[in-house]
């Protein structure tokens, strides 16, 4: 009875979905959109690779929420509170945004910088849940 | 003379299927009934027996919702019955890992 148990424990944990691959698809999106949104300002070749990098961008974002989403729905458990999941949002949208449209014109690739600052948290956060789940 | 551990083990969670069941839902906030369902290997109309029962017992909470159009189910522990899981999980391992002692007390007994 208890070797079943375990055997259950063992098969639920399994499909248990894994969050810091979600949080390092975030982060590398936010680091990507950063330069993309840099590389469409620069106009000619440059905005198609920035048009590309918003692709890959997608690309990353869809290919860890989507598996995400789909284990979560049959294993729902959570290791990321909620309060933390709307600083890491609201810190990255200020980072892009903010401090790219406050740095534009003074320094170059001033939105990548703020993709970079924007990232950071969430593969912070993501190197964390690898560490202890 | 202490009461050997078995007449705490609670008959309302030792059943296998229901004992199964919670083992998984300590594993985790929530699991989807289909998924609890192939992974106990049972059928749908067993694990819904039990699962009203031990939902009436107040150890697991059943919520319905939809992913799409398509309705699904919901478990989870409550925290009655997590407490109640844990306790009968200790109390079977107090009875498996001192098996030498129940022995000994059930032959003093006998004598």
């Amino acid at each position: 009875m208890l070797k079943d148990a375990g055997e259950i424990g063992t098969a639920v944990r399994a499909r248990c979905p894994q969050e810091h691959p979600l949080y390092v698809g975030m982060g590398l999106t936010i680091l990507l959109v950063g330069v993309a949104v840099d590389l469409n300002a620069a106009g000619g070749v440059a905005s198609m690779v920035g048009a590309a990098l918003v692709v890959v961008a997608l690309a990353v974002a869809v290919g860890t929420n989507v598996p995400y989403l789909r284990r979560y729905l049959q294993v729902r458990t959570r290791s990321t509170p909620n309060w933390l999941e709307w600083a890491l949002g609201l810190w990255s949208a200020a980072a892009l945004f903010l401090l790219g449209n406050l740095l534009d014109g003074t320094i170059g690739f001033s939105f990548t910088l703020g993709g970079i600052v924007g990232a950071v948290p969430f593969l912070l956060w993501a190197q964390q849940l690898r560490r202890t789940v | 003379m202490t009461a050997h551990p078995r007449v705490r083990l609670d008959d309302l969670v030792h059943q296998p299927v229901r004992f199964s069941l919670l083992a998984g839902l300590a594993q985790a906030d929530e699991l989807e009934f289909r998924f609890l369902r192939d992974t106990l290997q049972i059928s749908d109309s067993l694990l819904s027996r039990q699962a009203s029962t031990l939902e009436q017992a107040g150890y697991i909470a059943i919520r319905k919702g939809h992913v799409g159009k398509w309705p699904r189910t919901w478990l989870s522990l409550t925290p009655e019955g997590r407490t109640a899981f844990h306790d009968h999980l200790n109390t079977l391992r107090e009875i498996v890992e001192s098996p030498t002692d129940s022995t000994e007390a059930s032959e003093k007994g006998g004598r």
